[in-house]
């Protein structure tokens, strides 16, 4: 028998692939239009610059590629390939033309309910594939949910993700982007588990249906005024050792507000899910598996299939947007 | 349980990293063989440099047929015995034991399609560490990681052979480990052990017992939740216990049972079977390999100067037809400083 060393199978696979033409850039990595060259299948190449971290490969890069090479499930990116080119490490991923937040922001396009229905479902079937892998994703929002051309959402931008067990140490809560980052973190919680990805796909579910973000907060303080004023400031009672959290201030006592006032045209079941994901305390919080057996997807109507969900009209160039975008977390 | 052994089933270490006995051999063989090859090759091509170059002749400089090149049997001990250094850095550095268990994991699949003669095992060994505390959340910086006296390395050493080892690892940097089966094997067992002090004794054996396991090819054979097992038995053993009720209350049906049981008494007479590596040995085999170096990959050789240049030159022509106007680099890379001795 052969044996390839690393080196040839890097130049093998490299050569496997041609970069057709560029459709984002960022601080930390340059993104392609690109083709398999066997298949012709059309792929994006992200290259992520190496020049700016002198400790080597980046902990993103690492962490976004430790992932994905064990997750292999329809509602998650596909990472095809991985190659280094000189001082470059090159990712290449399933090509996807758009994202959630697109699709928001398209006032031309009107949602059912039974589109939202459909969309927090690949959400949820992505993150369960995730969570039962030991993984948290730490970034859920909506311009990091893509979608492709057969209408299946994607979990993507997996830079900040990173396992987590009954063993694990002490994490930052610096993670996920504040919109939609869960109260735990923004008190500075150091053990934290997959309560903070369901709170994120909380926010994700109230913006699928108000079509502008929930709780948009302009720093971390108001992010917690913000949450606390939609869903009333919490007390150690539902709560339990919240005060002891590290970076845990008072707040003023806002009163709890039913969801009904806001979600004026929604379902029962569907405000009944959107509450358990948004529980306070992050132990009672719903997990991905509950939330999918909920009566909400079980109820009518059933969730659209993915081919016939909304989607924005649009072109390649356009699609270089939200490459563009999403490399620049704002 | 079995929503988890799915789960390990579709890992990339149970799908690629998995092999028979046999399997095993035969890569680690053919590694050592085409090692031998591409050595045997450039040691020639070495030799004529020095023949063009008029250069005084080298005062080894010897008849390739009197070249020892090494065995698998030698390379297999040479890295083992870095392996175990992984351990004493580790302890310098205060690294959990996920990070040293992941990179003596590393090491054993870089050096399972490359060979020493191609790439120190020393520097492998450092740069499979440093790439262990980024993949395991116990990153720091490389300046703090090169620091001590004792390792003998530069930032650079360690950074050139981060991209070899990741291509080698096929970008796949999730580790299982024992640890974490046989912690949930401890937290079940109290659900029939009335005996707390004696079952942490078992599970405190355990774990050197799944330690042990790191530096043999287990890794290879069988799954983490497997070792971990049979380090319980092991350990029962060691302190008398009652291994048996546990593993029928465990594993109820008699049939796979008998199977599991057949599993575990290999992987204990592996883990009994471990000897490690003692440092005379790996003197001799060091002080061969010195002679043996695919020159190729050696900085101080002169064909590692040619190829080089001759890439420099390429870089260099390809930037001038890129952008006629601008002067090329002149600036030449420092050339690393070739390596023999052991780590102190």
């Amino acid at each position: 028998m052969r044996v390839e060393v690393g080196e040839a199978m890097n130049a093998r696979t490299e050569s496997r692939y041609v970069k057709d033409k560029k459709i984002g850039e960022g601080t930390y990595a340059v993104v392609y239009q690109g083709t398999e060259i066997s298949t012709q299948r059309m792929v994006a190449i992200k290259k992520i610059k190496m020049g700016h971290f002198k400790s080597g490969l980046d902990m993103s890069a690492i962490r976004e590629v430790k992932a994905l090479r064990e997750l292999a499930h329809p509602n998650v990116i596909e990472l095809i390939d991985v190659f280094s080119h000189k001082t470059n490490l090159n990712l290449v991923l399933e090509f996807l033309d758009t994202d959630l937040e697109m699709v928001i922001k398209d006032t031309d396009l009107i949602f059912k309910a039974a589109d939202i229905k459909s969309w927090l479902l690949m959400t949820l079937r992505g993150l369960h594939h995730c969570h039962r892998n030991w993984l948290l994703h730490r970034d859920l929002k909506p311009n990091n949910l893509l979608i492709a051309r057969d209408g299946q959402l994607k979990l993507a931008d997996f830079g900040l993700a990173r396992d987590y067990g009954e063993m694990t140490a002490t994490m930052t809560s610096q993670v996920v982007t504040r919109w939609y980052r869960a109260p735990e973190l923004l008190f500075g919680a150091k053990r934290y588990g997959y309560g903070i990805d369901i709170w994120s796909v909380g926010c994700i579910f109230a913006e699928l249906m108000l079509r502008t973000p929930y709780l948009p907060g302009d720093t971390d303080m108001e992010q917690l005024d913000t949450i606390f004023r939609a869903l009333g400031t919490p007390t150690e009672d539902e709560w339990p050792h919240l005060t002891s959290l590290p970076d845990y201030v008072q707040f003023k006592a806002y009163p709890k507000t039913p969801l009904r006032t806001l979600f004026t045209a929604t379902t029962a079941d569907a405000l009944d899910l959107l509450e358990k994901m948004l529980v306070y305390n992050p132990v009672k919080r719903t997990s991905a598996l509950e939330a999918i057996q909920h009566p909400y997807f079980q109820n009518l109507p059933r969730p659209t299939h993915p081919a016939r969900l909304p989607k924005p009209a649009m072109n390649i160039n356009e699609g270089s947007v939200a490459a563009k975008r999403r490399l620049d977390p704002g | 349980m079995v929503a988890l052994q799915q789960n390990y089933e579709q890992s990339s270490q149970c799908r690629h990293w998995r092999f028979s006995r046999a399997k095993l051999h035969e890569i680690r063989r053919a590694t050592n063989q085409s090692g031998i090859e591409r050595a045997r090759a450039n040691i020639a091509a070495e030799k004529d440099e020095l023949h063009q170059q008029q250069t005084q002749p080298a005062p080894d400089s010897q008849d390739d047929t009197a070249v020892n090149y090494l065995t698998l049997e030698d390379e297999l001990a040479l890295c083992h015995f870095y392996e175990t250094r992984i351990e004493t850095v580790s302890k310098y550095f205060k690294f959990p034991n996920q990070v040293k268990a992941t990179a003596v994991v590393f090491m054993k699949r870089f050096f399972l399609y490359n060979t020493v003669m191609d790439y120190p095992p020393k520097f492998i060994m450092l740069t499979c560490l440093y790439l262990a505390t980024k993949t395991e959340n116990h990153f720091i910086q490389i300046e703090e990681f090169a620091k001590p006296s004792t390792l003998k390395t530069t930032p650079k050493d360690i950074l050139d052979y981060e991209f070899i080892v990741s291509q080698s690892l096929k970008f796949e940097f999730t580790i299982h480990h024992p640890y974490s089966p046989l912690y949930g094997f401890f937290l079940d067992a109290q659900a029939v052990v009335d005996n707390m002090a004696l079952l942490t004794q078992v599970y405190n054996k355990a774990m050197e017992w799944c330690h042990k396991s790191l530096f043999t090819d287990l890794v290879f054979l069988y799954f983490p939740s497997q070792v971990a097992l049979a380090a319980m038995l092991l350990a029962a053993q060691d302190v008398g216990w009652d291994f048996d009720t546990y593993l029928t209350y465990k594993f109820t049906e008699p049939v796979p049972r008998q199977e599991l049981v057949t599993i575990l008494t290999d992987i204990a007479a592996i883990l009994k079977a471990y000897q490690p590596i003692t440092v005379t040995t790996v003197r001799d085999i060091d002080r061969k390999l010195i002679y043996c170096r695919n020159p190729e990959k050696d900085p101080s050789s002169l064909l590692y100067q040619k190829k080089l240049q001759q890439a420099e030159d390429a870089e260099d022509q390809r930037r001038l037809a890129k952008v006629p106007a601008k002067p090329p680099s002149t600036e030449s890379e420092s050339v690393a400083e070739g390596e023999g001795g052991l780590v102190d």
